[in-house]
């Protein structure tokens, strides 16, 4: 997979680095929040692994623009920190989208382990049958919104319902899945 | 000394012996509490006292103490160290752990000499950014008490506490050479 690493220390970047590696990931290294947006529209990047502490933008807020850029495929982002988080603050993390998070220092069994999570949520089977949902009711509202500009005002009225009763069924699956990844699974 | 006593605490008791002239460093000043968390023992520590022992005491802690003997926990914290240093080498090699060390060596150095500095310009916000790059690279250098002190200080930073924040960059600066006898021991020992 390709994982993005946002650290403004250099120690902890090289450390994660080596370890994804090994585990055989492609990594990039960013310093920063700005950095690792610019990097992100730039690439097909699956995993961002994020410092939460960083100056100007914190890893939260990262995250949370992250979860603002549509993109085709979900990426999964782990927050590290030094310390551990306050139930508050891991409450906020995950509302902004936060997927998993680790504890600075480092473990080398555990990281691999973690993106193996990942790589399984990124690939996991109900993100396909969400595709498979999303593509049938945006079939069958083409359909019956073709029949209802030909045909009579009560099918009009059939070809809005599964629109009102699913309001999301027609928005890019990117967009419903980034707001929760534990309802998907 | 008791931290807990009406009127006149432990901390402000020996924050006024070592102001004293000549009592920067004597007497040894031993501080006993119930409250033997890592930030009061730093607190301790950087007010000037010299050792910490939780209640209720252990009189085997207390003659180590008074004998001098290296504190059990010391000696935990090196074999977690060596221990983080043969983890940092199977997820690289040697000449990657030597690079790690290297500029944890310098900027260790160079960011506590900030931490002086920004101390001076009464910039606590930028203190406290400093010690938690250093956290940080303590944490995954195995430096388990430099990460303590800095995790402290961070807080204290947060918090204003400008005494602490210059009581945890001296403690930090002190635990340099400790870090440092491991590296170096650790360094030589294909040599041995």
């Amino acid at each position: 997979m390709k994982v993005l690493i946002v650290d403004d220390d250099l120690i902890s970047q090289l450390v994660l680095k080596r370890t994804l590696e090994q585990s055989g990931h492609e990594v990039i290294l960013t310093r920063s929040g700005t950095e690792a947006l610019k990097a992100f529209q730039d690439d097909a990047i699956s995993v961002v692994i994020s410092d939460w502490r960083m100056p100007e933008m914190d890893g939260v807020e990262l995250c949370q623009t992250i979860r603002s850029v549509r993109k085709m495929n979900y990426t999964y982002f782990i927050l590290v920190s030094s310390t551990r988080l306050t139930p508050e603050k891991y409450a906020h993390a995950v509302g902004m989208g936060v997927d998993d998070f680790l504890l600075k220092p480092l473990n080398r069994d555990e990281v691999p382990v973690r993106l193996l999570v990942a790589e399984r949520i990124i690939n996991s089977p109900p993100r396909s049958s969400a595709l498979r949902r999303c593509c049938r009711s945006a079939c069958t509202a083409k359909r019956s919104a073709t029949t209802a500009i030909t045909g009579s005002r009560s099918r009009a009225i059939s070809a809005r319902r599964p629109a009102r009763t699913s309001p999301t069924a027609s928005a890019p699956i990117a967009t419903r899945r980034s707001w929760s990844p534990i309802s998907g699974r | 000394m008791d931290l807990d006593m009406p009127h006149l605490d432990g901390l402000e008791t020996t924050r006024r012996i070592r102001s004293l002239p000549g009592h920067a460093k004597t007497p040894r000043i031993i501080a006993v509490t119930a409250n033997h968390s890592d930030k009061m023992r730093v607190i301790c520590s950087a007010i000037g006292m010299d050792e910490f022992l939780g209640k209720p005491i252990i009189i085997e802690d207390l003659q180590g103490v008074l004998e001098g003997r290296r504190s059990p926990t010391a000696e935990r914290r090196e074999t977690l160290l060596r221990l983080r240093l043969e983890e940092l080498e199977d997820i690289g090699d040697t000449a990657f752990v030597g690079e790690l060390i290297s500029i944890f060596r310098t900027e260790t150095t160079q960011r506590l000499q900030q931490v002086g500095e920004a101390l001076q310009k009464n910039d606590l916000a930028a203190a406290g950014r400093l010690f938690h790059q250093l956290q940080g690279s303590s944490a995954n250098m195995g430096a388990s008490e430099m990460h303590r002190v800095c995790t402290i200080g961070e807080e204290a930073a947060r918090e204003g506490d400008a005494l602490l924040v210059k009581g945890c960059q001296r403690l930090a600066e002190e635990e340099i050479p400790l870090v440092e006898a491991i590296y170096t021991e650790w360094g030589h020992r294909e040599l041995l």
